[in-house]
Parts: structure tokens; sequence; C-alpha cells
């Protein structure tokens, strides 16, 4: 079949459809289209509120890691865990910067897709650190949360430290390392890769 | 009021969407729920369509832009964003299958073993849609819009030859 005869196939094809397709209007009208809106935002919602609660928390360690300037034993746990908050809401940050500059109603394909994609893998990639973060922020914040919230000093006694040290390292980094491998490294790689893709579609050949 | 000028802009274009969920999706079911999100985000650009692009070039840009990100999502359609069962487009009962149509079966089945950009390329261009308007719904040169038809051309010729 020549490709001018498929076209006109096609072309057969549409009229043959418009006489034929009918839109549900009554079931178009009770569609909550308005809810619908509303879930689309959800994104950006929760990295406003890890942002939030992130430079709450990240207040509070500040505020408690102060009180012992000259207790390393309070004050190194207390700049960890505070460098990993940080991180942690500067990547929302990136991530609302990113979600505000898509124009999902007025942007061609590619770029829309380049814009979603680009946000997909920072948001990837961000829970990649956060997962490989966890177990570190866990065993740094547990002497400095100590002492801020109950005047309850680890260091007196070991053993708990020791426990909790290595319950963060088997278990967080075991999971961590299993949550990762089957959630987001293929994703990872899914993104990377229809980005490859997308940047090749835009070159002219 | 807007609901029921954005009701009569689907039904101008119903024939576009259909064809766009039936180029992306195979599968019935998966089909039902790419319609509803095209007209979900049909509607919720609808009151900053400000006519600045032809109608036609905004619902081309949504809706491919809505099948290809449906196509690739990673939570594949588990998340519904509203309940409905029955398909808001559909053909009449008992009139023209589109199945039964060799050709046009034939053309989807290649279709379907396109790439998603590629896809969104051979629909514009089996549309009838200009170089130029094909470019600005992409966001690709004309130029590039011409050497990758002629590709997908010699591409499809091989496969109905090989058919």
């Amino acid at each position: 079949m020549e490709l001018e005869e498929l076209k006109n196939a096609w072309a057969h094809y549409d009229k043959k459809l418009t006489l034929n397709l009918k839109l549900n209007e009554e079931l178009l009208r009770k569609m909550n289209l308005e809810r619908s809106k509303k879930e689309m935002n959800a994104p950006l919602n929760y990295e406003i509120i890890s942002i939030t609660t992130g430079i709450i928390f990240l207040t509070f360690i500040a505020s408690a890691t102060i009180r012992y300037p000259y207790e390393l034993k309070f004050l190194l746990p207390g700049i960890i865990t505070s460098i990993i908050v940080a991180i942690w809401v500067y990547n929302s940050v990136s991530k609302i910067k990113l979600l505000s500059n898509i124009d999902y109603y007025d942007s061609p394909i590619v770029e829309l897709q380049k814009s979603i994609n680009t946000f997909k893998l920072k948001y990837q990639k961000s829970k990649k650190f956060e997962l490989y973060s966890f177990p570190a922020f866990a065993i740094a914040a547990m002497p400095i949360l100590g002492i801020a919230l109950r005047n309850f000093d680890i260091y007196e006694h070991p053993m708990r430290f020791i426990v909790g040290i290595v319950l963060a390292l088997l278990l967080g980094y075991t999971g961590q390392i299993w949550l990762y491998k089957n959630l987001y490294e293929k994703k990872i790689s899914n993104t990377t890769k229809f980005l490859d893709e997308l940047n090749k579609f835009e070159q002219e050949e | 009021m807007e609901k029921d000028k954005f009701i009569s802009v689907i039904k101008d274009y119903q024939n576009l969407i259909y064809k766009i969920c039936c180029s992306y999706c195979s599968n019935a079911e998966n089909r039902k729920d790419l319609q509803q999100e095209i007209l979900i985000q049909l509607w919720n650009s609808f009151s900053k369509f400000d006519g600045r692009a032809k109608l036609s070039t905004w619902i081309y840009r949504i809706a491919l832009n809505t099948a290809i990100t449906f196509y690739r999502n990673d939570s594949k359609h588990s998340n519904k964003k509203v309940s409905i069962d029955a398909a808001i487009i559909s053909l009449s009962d008992f009139e023209y299958v589109p199945e039964q149509d060799e050709n046009i079966a034939i053309l989807y089945q290649f279709i379907e073993k396109l790439n998603e950009m590629d896809k969104a390329l051979i629909l514009l261009y089996l549309d009838d849609n200009k170089q130029k308007d094909m470019a600005e719904i992409l966001g690709i040169s004309e130029t590039n819009v011409a050497t990758k038809i002629s590709r997908i051309k010699k591409f499809l010729k091989v496969q109905f030859s090989n058919n």
C-alpha cells in the first residue's frame, strides 16, 4: 500500500469516526474536574510541607546545638544533622523551582516533556539522597535530640548508643539499598534514557 | 456556562482525542483512563486558553503531552483521578468497528511499534497537519519535522511491504 493511500485511508477513517463517535455529555458533566485540579497540586503541596517541617526542625536542632559550643560530642552531631536537613530543604526548594517552571498548558511537546522529566530525575535523585542519608541522620540526631528533648546524654549509656548505631547501619542501610534498588534505580535509568531520546529528537538529523 | 463551551469544543475535537488514545493505549481499560486524563487536563487549561495559538494546536499539545506522560508513567495508571467506568468518547453501538477496517488496524499496529515522540509525529502527519503547525506543536524546527517524517515514512513503507 502506498503512503498516500494510507493517508487517504486515515482521512476516510476520520470521516467514519465523525459519524460514529458519541460524546457522553452527562458523564462529562458528572466528572469532578475541580477535585482533579487540586490533586494535580499534590506534589507542590508535599514539597511545601517538607520545606516547612524541615525549616522548623532545622531551627530546633540549630538552637539546641548552639547551647553546646564547647562540647564536641553534641556540637558535631548537631552540625551533621543540620547539614543533612539543610540539604533536604534545599532539594525541596529546587524541586519547587523546577515545578514552577513547568508550563503544562502552553509548551510545545518536547519542551514540556523535558521539563517534566528533568523534574522527575531531580525528584528521583533527591529520593536517593534522602534514602542514603537517613541512617546517618538518625545516628547524628540521637545525641542532640536526646539532650535537647529529654536532657538525656546518650554517651552515658554507650550500650544504647551502640545498639542505635548498629540498628541504623544494618536495618537502615540494607533497607535503604533495597528500597533504592527496587524503587528508584530503574526509574532513574528510564528517565535519563527518555531525556536522551528527547534531546536526540530535538536535534536535526 | 464555561462547561457548556468546553463540551462544545470537545465535541468538535473528539475524533482527535479518540485517535490519540487508540495510538497510545492498545488496552481498552487504559484507553478509557487516558481519555479521562486528557479531558481533565483540557478542562484545567481551558480558562487559560487565550487564542494566541490555534485551538487545534492547543488541543494537540495538551492531549499528546498527556498521552506521552500517561504512557511513561511509572506507577502505571493505578492513580486514577476520577472513578468513572464508562468511556466518555465512544463509538456508537452496532455501527462502525475500526478493528474491522484492515488498513487502519494494521496502521495502529505499526504506530504501536514507534516510540512516544514518533507516535506524536506520525499522528500529526496522518491528520494532515502542515509542517509549520507540526513544528509548533512539537517544538522542533520545520526541517527537523521533514527529515523525521521521511524516516518514518520509510519505516512504514517497509512494514507494509513486509506485511
